[in-house]
Formats: structure tokens, sequence, C-alpha cells
């Protein structure tokens, strides 16, 4: 077919091993790639026919699982998402995120994020035992409150946007844009109750007052999830909170819900 | 080596605009504008009344004018105004913070730091220097 | 103190700094009305509340970028306790160059 021509493109990418090179090094590879190849698809073409030492480190390939997230042109992308031709560029700079322990060539260490993220408490607080040991029903939420948080629990934790964070570049223990997100999808939840509780973290002097709203981590997330505006209304939440007096029961009052247009808002193309 | 291996950006990493919103170039020089206010106010307050002069103050007002507007916008925004209500996120993704009134503000404020930065440039370098 | 009352403070402090500091533009820089401000008894206070929103806005700030520059646990801790110690000297200073100013001695 004449839309599957092929070009020859040619591949800078970023080789370093921890355990045996003192330096970093740039490996240059050309591979004829067609409208469809994803970087992805690229580098594992290398790694095929070329180089087998390439390690890269993906699962789904569909931006689904968050693994493949790169510096690809100097910008943090998903590898799987992101059309080689689409870059409109002869020479593709492929990296590893910054910001992240480095474990070999394109393969960063996401341990320390994740024991940052258990600060937060990633998941439901129930005070009612009784009802979470022999539940007699489910917990009903109604359209607005569903949306007040659905936007932040799309995360798929790629880990970008920490890694595009300015403050992230200079302060390690800053928690960053994707546990403050994760923190506000629970904190916006209307079925928990761990505010209080997860407050040590997300008040602290690495909490989410370090954010400066330079808005990167929202231009490079690759879901629509908009950290962001997460982190915002969790600071508007600590201010109504802390300096208002509004108490943390009462939940409708600190978290703005989302509005719904008519009876059921659809996207586009879905009636 | 360990600086390879943590591959941290550090300070430079403030500087490296190209790829990213506008947000974040505006953040730089909201950091970059208070720095030099500090530095103005120490040697303003040891030595009561000193200024620079000229363009000297030419360079204050810009840095003293840019950091009160952008510092207006940030007042609003972090607080979770016209950053848009959460939605629910559709390809493709129009993100509260990058698009609409924000976008707006951005543009409002640097368009008011050119008029007031021309309005103080006259003040500072024609009438006041006579 | 949390954060947040530290981090509000800050934005509160810069807005007070908007009002006070455009008087004391005016004052020192109009010749009519600039004047009459300068004179009002009520100057000496706009000063003072300039001074203390200002020094606080500033030193706040600095601490931000240097907790984000230094990291560990203790030094964000120790870092905000030297930033409060050169705040309250800078304060005292800062007050006895206003009383100089408007109250000299002999």
């Amino acid at each position: 077919m004449s839309t599957d021509k092929e070009v020859e493109v040619k591949f800078r990418v970023f080789r370093f091993n921890p355990k045996t090179d003192f330096v970093p090094r740039w490996q240059e590879y050309k591979v004829k790639v067609n409208k469809s190849t994803t970087v992805l698809d690229a580098l594992l073409k290398i790694k095929e026919e070329q180089d087998p030492t390439l390690t890269i480190r993906y699962s789904c390939r569909q931006a689904v699982c968050g693994s493949c997230g790169m510096m690809i042109n100097d910008r943090q992308m998903l590898a799987c998402f992101t059309r080689v031709l689409e870059l409109n560029s002869d020479v593709i700079k492929v990296a590893p995120l910054k910001n992240y322990r480095i474990i070999k060539d394109l393969v960063t260490d996401f341990s320390e994020l994740f024991q940052k993220e258990k600060q937060v408490k990633p998941y439901i607080i129930r005070h009612d035992v009784e009802e979470l040991l022999n539940p007699t029903g489910t917990y009903k939420q109604t359209e607005e409150e569903l949306l007040g948080y659905i936007q932040f629990a799309d995360c798929i934790e790629c880990g970008m946007c920490s890694s595009a964070c300015p403050v992230s570049a200079t302060d390690p223990l800053y928690l960053g844009p994707m546990i403050l997100n994760r923190a506000y999808r629970f904190i916006s939840d209307p079925r928990d109750l761990g505010f209080e509780q997860r407050l040590e973290a997300i008040d602290s002097e690495h909490g989410c007052w370090r954010c400066h709203f330079a808005a990167s981590c929202s231009a490079v997330c690759p879901k629509g999830v908009d950290p962001a505006k997460a982190i915002q209304l969790l600071r508007r939440a600590l201010v109504k909170k802390g300096v208002l007096g509004i108490s943390s029961s009462k939940k409708v009052e600190l978290i703005p819900m989302g509005h719904v247009k008519g009876k059921l808002e659809l996207p586009k193309g879905w009636e | 080596m360990a600086i390879y291996e943590e591959n941290r950006e550090g300070v430079s990493g403030w500087f490296r605009l190209r790829r990213y919103s506008v947000e974040r170039a505006l953040y730089l020089m909201q950091r970059l504008s208070g720095i030099g206010i500090v530095i103005f106010a120490f040697v303003h307050l040891l030595y009561t009344g000193w200024h620079p002069g000229g363009w000297g103050d030419v360079i204050l007002g810009i840095f003293v004018v840019y950091h009160t507007l952008n510092g207006l916008r940030l007042v609003l925004t972090e607080h979770g105004f016209l950053i848009g209500r959460p939605i629910r996120a559709v390809y493709p993704y129009r993100k509260g913070t990058l698009y609409g009134s924000q976008r707006y503000l951005v543009m409002v404020i640097l368009a008011l730091f050119v008029i007031f930065i021309l309005i103080w440039s006259y003040v500072a370098l024609v009438i006041q220097a006579g | 103190m949390k954060e947040s009352k530290r981090m509000f403070l800050h934005y509160v402090s810069g807005l007070i700094i908007l009002v006070t500091g455009f008087i004391h533009l005016v004052a020192n820089n109009l010749p009519g009305i600039g004047t009459a401000i300068h004179e009002s008894i009520l100057y000496p206070l706009n000063l003072i509340i300039l001074l203390s929103a200002l020094l606080y806005h500033m030193l706040n700030g600095v601490r931000a970028i240097l907790i984000e520059l230094i990291p560990g646990r203790c030094a964000a801790k120790a870092i905000t306790w030297i930033i409060f110690l050169v705040g309250i000297a800078l304060y005292i200073y800062g007050l006895q160059v206003f009383l100089n100013l408007f109250w000299p001695v002999g």
C-alpha cells in the first residue's frame, strides 16, 4: 500500500549500565518506520534486529500500564503512544525519565516513588468496621460525586508528571504531582473518611505547598488527568479547612463537585 | 557514577522550558524576579532610600510589576479558581489548567505587564531624568 | 504552625504589600498627593505594615527556595528556624531605621 511507505529514521538512544559504566553514552541506530510505527515498536525492532543488549520496560503497548514512559526528544512521553513520524524530526532522541534512578538504559526505578505514595494512604479509609466485615449493601454515589474525582482516578502511574515537575528536579523528598493527585483522588471520593490521616504527609514542608503551578505535569500527562488541577483543589480544601475552619466531615463544602449538564453528560460520540 | 545513576536535573531543570507549557516559563520568571526583589529590598533597607536609578529602575520595575501581576494570577489559580471543575477526561483532552479561563488570565497579565512597563519606563527614563 | 497556614500568610502578605507598597511608591514619587501622604501621621504605620509583610513574604519565599534546594526533613526544620531568626533580626533593625527616620533622637 502507498500509505505504508517506509522512511529511515535515526535513533539516538541513551545507553548506561550503572554497574559497569562510568558515564552514559549515546548510541545511534537507523530504523525503517512507516506511519503506524510507534517509538516502542522501533525500539523493539532495534532490540530484535540490531542490538539485543538494549534494555526497555513495557507491558501493554496501548497506554494503559504506564511502564514505557521515557524522554522522547527531551519531553516525557509514553513510547507506545507516540508515533515516530508524528514527531516530525529526523533524529529521535530517546532517554530514560529524568529525576528517577536509572536501573539500566531506558529503565528507571520507581520504588522510591511508591514508597512516598504509601505516606498518603492511597486507599479508601472507612470507620464503619462492622459494615466492612459484613456488608449489607453498596455505597451509593450520585453522578456529580463521581464526576468530582473520576478524572483523577484515570491516573496510570506512569510517573511522567513527577519527572516533568521542576520542583522534583531539585527536591527528591517532594511528594510530586502523581502522589498528590493520588491523595486528592481519595480525599475527594465521597466514600472516603481519611482526610485527617493524610494531612501529615500532604501538609508537610515537602507536601502540596511546594507546587508552584508550573503546570508541566498536566502538559505531559497522557491520560488527561490534569494533576495540576488536583493539587490546586487539594490546597483549596486545605485552606478551607485550616484557615476558614470548615470541618473535614463536611466534604461537600471542601471538595468541588463535577457538574452534570442535563441528565447525564455523555462524551461526544457516545450517544 | 552515582550522579549519572540518580539522573536528577537540579537547578538546570528550572530552565528547560522549550517543550512544556508557558506556565513553566512564568514560574521561572516569578522565581528569578523574586530573588532580584529580595536583593534590592535588602540593600534598600540597609541604605534607606537607595534605588538603582535610570535603567536600573526600569529593570527593578520589570521585576516588581511582573512579580505582582503573576502573583495575583497565582493567588487565584492556586486556590482553585479559574482552573475549571473536575470533569470526565475524554480524548482529545482539554485540561482545565492549560486551556480556557486560566490561559486567558495569562494573556491578560502579560498584556497588563507590557502596558505597565511602558508607562514605568517612561516615568523612570524621561520624567525622572528631567 | 502548619505549612498550609504559613503559605496562606504568604498570599495574604503579598496582597498587603500590593496596597502598602503602592502607597509607599506614590508617597515618595508624586509631588502633590505624595507629599500629603508623606506628612500624614498614618504614613509611619503604613511603612511598618509594609516592612512586616515584605519581610514575611520575602523570607518565606527564600525559605521555600532553600527547602526545595536542600533535601532532608531535618534540613527543612533547620532552614525554617534560621530564616525565622534572621527575620526577627531584620525586623528589629527595620524598626530602628524607622525610629531614626520619623522620631530622630536629639
